[in-house]
């Protein structure tokens, strides 16, 4: 069974019929952070669905709450910001006269769908955001369907549940009763950067999934805001900074969605707050800890097949019937799913036990830790590692109380895209300031990767977790790698636990 | 498993002599090259895929590879402006020793013709 197929049936068993709700006027919705807006009538229908309902339950920042508290914001609330954003830009867009070779009724028809894409584009997401995407590719069709498709494990399920039977009945019952005309499969094209005619059209996708798409305004400044991390974005003025043209890419000539001059700035400040949301928040040691944690409760569902509101979990596809309220509510009983999961919800994460760094490893030795890094591409393969470290810790470690984690690095490609018009030429970003080595360079200094385990076997987990990544890559570890992980005890002092002096510590 | 798509991109930076010469970077320069061969040698870049919208071909994968490379500080970038990349001292005997015998000669072959490419493009880049 192809993933379509997968998830066609699963939806159809799981979602059935979709009911089109009448509803008589359109809303205004309030929303801290982007202010008051109104939302068409058929658009409250579609949110009212239990597939869209649902992402009021996904934390937007997976379990990042228990170290920022503020970061409670979910899936839902950002879907609803980035409607807001990609109705910005279209405006953006009207007003500056780049959208007059359309005729009014082709601009309110793209409109809708551009809009309705936005409300649909995260409906693929699964328990914790992106902590569940890992787990989500080691689902094969997933990983496979990742290189055809060129999209995240998540876009594409959105796009396939948007391609399923149940959605197409569902969006014709919706066209019939507010008499308008959505696309459905223009939209599920929009959700992964494509589009069908991208020589005129590439630009209204690239709105939703591109260089300067919506969903990358409302999460930079939504993660910020929520988070407590404060950072300097001028959003109001790249949003009117946009406009659209013509220019070469691989795929021959596209209509694009293009920066002027007066968008420097504000670039610039976006690229600089996505290094720093990562090292801040992201990327941030008890995150990636809490991160890990997640991973093993979603492969421990799979593997026990456990059920969960009658429905067992087979396959990663069943993820999307379920959500981060359903994975806390296991955190009574005695197995090993059930106290991961207490421990998340009462957060008792795992804790560092050796950072691995450019810092934390002998000079010389830059080889073997590229051959560690190299590792980061294959999760089943850091999995095996993480059993390998459980069995020489002994003493009933299992692999859920160790993680090998190898943080992934921020993407900035759309720094080097030409697409800063000057006068009639295009230009990358780095053309004006050399920006992204200097990120680079900041992300290559800031990048940890750690081995985590729960606060018992720290002191064994630093030993053998050295012991063995030297072993294994010719690696040398210096004293940062213990010193950096701060192995003090946080309950009670318990000396004993210790096979070196608390001393040597700092 | 022997190889990874990371040891591809360290043979091909072994074969553009970046240990004996700092090249500026230039990441669509480097991206279109290696992309033309992922066309005509798709089983020796099988776990690579590049987006095709943008204005040069992007492939996620060899970004991330590029800045492990980075991280590791086996490539290293030069002040002021950390445009120049430069391999370690030392690093393409490792290369050659560790990561070129987990390919067969043909595929050396058309690495060796990206290295030499890619470094002449650069080079008057």
């Amino acid at each position: 069974m192809t993933l379509g197929e997968d998830v066609n049936k699963f939806i159809d068993e799981n979602y059935g019929e979709i009911p089109v709700y009448i509803i008589r006027e359109p809303k205004i919705i309030h929303l801290a952070n982007i202010g008051t807006h109104r939302f068409f009538k058929h658009e409250i229908a579609v949110i009212d669905t239990p597939l869209v309902q649902r992402l009021k339950y996904i934390s937007q920042l997976g379990a990042v709450y228990n170290v920022f508290p503020t970061a409670r914001h979910t899936r839902f609330e950002h879907t609803l910001g980035v409607v807001v954003a990609a109705t910005r830009i279209w405006n953006s867009l009207l007003e500056n006269n780049y959208l007059d070779h359309l005729s009014e009724t082709e601009r309110n028809r793209i409109h809708l769908n551009l809009r309705m894409a936005a409300i649909l584009h995260d409906i693929g997401h699964c328990p914790f955001s992106h902590a569940s995407e890992i787990v989500l590719e080691e689902f094969t069709p997933i990983k496979s369907e990742k290189s055809r498709l060129k999209g995240k494990p998540h876009e594409i399920l959105s796009y396939y549940i948007l391609r399923s039977k149940v959605m197409a009945d569902f969006f014709e019952e919706i066209s019939k009763e507010y008499e308008i005309n959505l696309d459905l499969e223009e939209i599920s094209n929009y959700i992964l950067g494509k589009t069908r005619v991208p020589a005129d059209d590439q630009f209204i996708a690239d709105i939703i999934n591109g260089p300067f798409d919506a969903d990358k305004f409302d999460y930079i400044l939504r993660d910020s805001n929520f988070s407590g991390v404060p950072l300097s974005l001028g959003l109001d003025r790249f949003l009117v900074s946009l406009g659209t043209d013509t220019v070469k890419t691989p795929k021959g000539e596209l209509k694009k969605l293009v920066l002027l001059e007066k968008g420097i700035m504000p670039f610039e400040q976006i690229v600089l707050a996505k290094a720093q949301l990562y090292s801040a928040i992201y990327h941030h040691q008890k995150v990636r800890a809490l991160d890990q944690m997640i991973i093993s409760i979603l492969r421990l569902l799979i593997e026990d097949k456990t059920e969960i509101n009658g429905l067992k979990i087979k396959s990663s596809v069943d993820f999307l019937k379920i959500d981060d309220f359903d994975i806390l509510k296991l955190s009574i009983g005695n197995d090993k799913l059930n106290k991961i999961c207490k421990s998340l919800k009462e957060r008792q994460t795992l804790k560092r036990s050796l950072v691995i760094s450019s810092r934390t490893i002998e000079k010389e030795d830059n080889f073997g830790f590229q051959k560690i890094l190299k590792r980061a591409e294959y999760p089943s393969m850091i999995r095996d590692y993480n059993k390998v470290l459980a069995e020489r810790i002994g003493n009933d470690c299992t692999e859920y109380d160790v993680a090998l984690d190898l943080p992934d690095t921020p993407k900035l490609g759309e720094t080097h895209e030409k697409l800063i018009k000057i006068g009639k030429e295009f230009f990358p970003l780095k053309e004006f300031f050399p920006q992204e080595e200097w990120i680079e360079a900041y992300i290559a200094n800031k990048w940890r990767g750690h081995i985590f385990a729960i606060e018992k076997y720290r002191p064994q987990a630093n030993k053998e977790g050295k012991e063995y990544l030297e072993e294994e890559f010719g690696v040398k570890f210096n004293e940062n790698a213990t010193t950096w992980a701060k192995i003090f005890p946080s309950v009670k002092p318990q000396k004993k636990l210790f096979d070196f002096p608390l001393t040597d510590i700092r | 498993m022997s190889r990874f798509p990371d040891d591809i991109i360290s043979v091909i930076f072994s074969e553009m002599k970046l240990e004996e010469k700092a090249l500026r970077f230039n990441q669509e320069l480097f991206y279109s090259v290696i992309y033309r061969y992922f066309k005509m040698y798709p089983s020796l870049f099988a776990d690579f895929y590049f987006i095709e919208s943008g204005t040069y071909p992007y492939s996620d994968l060899l970004e991330r590879i590029i800045t492990r490379h980075k991280i590791s500080r086996l490539l290293k970038t030069e002040n002021p402006d950390f445009e120049f990349i430069r391999l370690k001292k030392g690093t393409t005997e490792l290369i050659e020793k560790e990561l070129k015998p987990n390919f067969d000669k043909n595929e050396l072959e058309i690495l060796k013709s990206i290295g030499k490419e890619l470094r002449e493009k650069l080079s008057s880049a």
